[in-house]
């Protein structure tokens, strides 16, 4: 198993956000993550990454234990991911976006980027050729000098998505990838999302949009109230009582 | 790095420029204190250009940068004074003293959450050196400061006059401007702004805030330790009540005015905090009234300073406050 989410707890005062999850990530795999809103999706996102210490239970990715670690050290052993609302360098152009996460696991080399050493400007020429490939990789390419903040919402999203992709992740995290996306726009992400999948980058997504969970995971898992209720097929969390219930039983959705 | 690909902060001719500039008016310009106001000018460039790198680039603001500036100063002066060590083992001494105050105060001050308490600890970092250096009589002859630092030399040649220091100072400012220019358009520089731009996705992508906080902190200190070197043997007297809350604030405005995150515009800034009071001399009682609506104009119609690339003050400001919250 690439992640192992073992009896996971988060509590903020006396209310459970996250209650004894337990979860596994199969390396290769799209995975799907659904519920409610309020569900604790983002908050389990936010644990497995670093953002959040856990009350109780580990996160075990690739062999090693991350439940204490920081985010960027996390980042660093190739587990990235995306933020529920947009999260991109806005003040940065398409391109540098891309080319800062291409530096995730560079060493600070710090005197050495000062003196621009000859070894050092052919490290910068592979991230710049590396930044080009994933920005051809995501269809932005013709927009890498626009500035981040100009693009439309969408192309934010997918911009987002490619500068996690520039880290060179083994799990890549997507929270709501879709989210305020048109028609076309979600059959290019979902696309994107095969491709993504196709490097043998494993995919773990938040979603609440059904159509796109059931056209692309493997397997779905299924949140409600910081519980996790189902895990299966999607045609088996379609059919499950239990899901049905916290769906119309809440908002619909 | 070609231009077309990314943004750079330090156009390659810049530095030409400035050369071309200190040679043309070395040439041209005998008033001795004409040469005074642009040497302050550059000792202040060098303090700005240092805050510049911390606010400016990498987003957390600091209120205290006239503390470093005393201790390299200090250091300069009780280096020469009392070490006997010359200008040059001083500016190293100087570097190596303010480089480890700015990693003490640096490291847990960044690490606390909440962009405010920064301001805060930076802010009282500076005053408790001033009173510091007021009260360690022993150390430092307190209110009656330091005199007779001695004037640098190379070889048997001695810097006295107005141009020789015209020149030696804004040798150290190109180079200043030089490695500023390295270090911002550089991986390091991405770094700084991406930690600027969002604290969490710069983490979510490998960014260590910590040693990234910590390092802007540490170039920042080093140089306005440099300046404060250059500060104690220019005027070859140094005493407490020079580094007070006042100058930490000027120097914040020198780069708010100039730009933020524009090296050129930290110049234009610090050339211009020195300059213009100067020219409102004449208006005498109004002079402060005339300066202090200058800069409001400024900030109000001109948020991203006169060169700004990138980020206005209100924008940042509001980050700071904002970081940590995700």
């Amino acid at each position: 198993m690439l992640l192992e989410i073992n009896n996971l707890t988060k509590k903020f005062g006396g209310l459970y956000a996250n209650k004894d999850i337990t979860l596994h990530v199969e390396e290769g795999k799209i995975i799907g993550l659904i519920g409610p809103n309020g569900s604790g999706k983002t908050t389990l996102f936010n644990v497995v990454t670093g953002f959040l210490q856990p009350t109780k239970g580990e996160v075990i990715f690739d062999g090693d234990v991350i439940s204490n670690l920081k985010p960027h050290l996390i980042a660093r052993k190739s587990l990235v991911r995306t933020f529920q609302q947009v999260n991109l360098f806005k003040g940065m152009t398409v391109f540098e976006n891309v080319l800062v996460g291409t530096q995730c696991k560079l060493p600070n080399k710090i005197f050495k980027v000062i003196a621009r050493t000859k070894d050092l400007k052919q490290e910068e020429k592979r991230l710049f050729e590396k930044t080009e490939y994933i920005l051809d990789l995501i269809g932005l390419y013709d927009k890498k000098n626009v500035q981040a903040y100009s693009l439309p919402y969408g192309h934010q999203r997918i911009l987002e998505i490619g500068r996690a992709l520039a880290t060179d992740p083994k799990l890549l995290l997507l929270d709501e990838p879709a989210a305020g996306m048109n028609i076309k726009e979600k059959d290019d992400l979902i696309e994107l999302i095969y491709k993504i999948n196709q490097k043998g980058i494993t995919v773990w997504i938040i979603e609440h949009d059904m159509n796109m969970i059931v056209g692309v995971v493997d397997k779905v898992a299924v949140l409600d109230s910081g519980e996790k209720i189902a895990d299966g097929s999607s045609e088996d969390i379609q059919r499950n009582k239990k899901v049905i219930e916290a769906y119309l039983g809440k908002e619909v959705i | 790095m070609s231009s077309e690909k990314v943004k750079v902060y330090l156009d390659k001719y810049f530095l030409i420029i400035m050369a071309l500039f200190v040679i043309i008016i070395s040439l041209f310009i005998k008033n001795s204190y004409f040469y005074h106001i642009l040497i302050l000018g550059g000792i202040y460039s060098i303090l700005a250009i240092g805050l510049n790198i911390l606010t400016g680039y990498c987003g957390q603001i600091n209120l205290g940068i006239a503390g470093f500036y005393a201790i390299g100063a200090y250091a300069g002066a009780l280096g020469n004074l009392r070490l006997g060590l010359n200008f040059w083992w001083c500016i190293l001494f100087a570097i190596v003293i303010t480089g480890i105050f700015g990693f003490l105060i640096g490291f847990p001050a960044l690490k606390v959450k909440g962009g405010v308490y920064l301001v805060l600890v930076t802010f009282g970092f500076a005053q408790i050196v001033q009173v510091v250096l007021f009260q360690w009589i022993s150390l430092t002859r307190g209110p009656m400061g330091l005199v007779g630092i001695e004037s640098p030399q190379i070889g048997t040649f001695t810097f006295f006059l107005p141009q020789h220091w015209f020149y030696l100072i804004y040798a150290f400012t190109i180079l200043v401007v030089f490695i500023a220019g390295r270090i911002v358009d550089s991986r390091i520089g991405r770094s700084f702004i991406a930690i600027r731009e969002s604290d969490s996705a710069a983490q979510s992508i490998g960014i260590s805030l910590t040693f990234y906080k910590v390092l802007a902190m540490v170039i920042t200190s080093v140089f306005a330790g440099i300046a404060g070197v250059l500060y104690a043997f220019y005027m070859s007297v140094v005493s407490p009540d020079a580094f007070d809350f006042n100058l930490s604030v000027l120097v914040l405005m020198m780069i708010v005015i100039g730009g933020l995150s524009s090296i050129p515009g930290c110049i234009l800034g610090a050339l211009a905090m020195v300059i213009i009071p100067e020219f409102l001399r004449k208006y005498g009682q109004f002079q402060m009234v005339l300066y202090a609506l200058g800069i409001i104009l400024i900030v109000t119609y001109l948020p991203n300073g006169i060169l700004g690339l990138g980020i206005s003050i209100r924008q940042l400001f509001a980050k700071f406050i904002n970081s940590d919250k995700h």
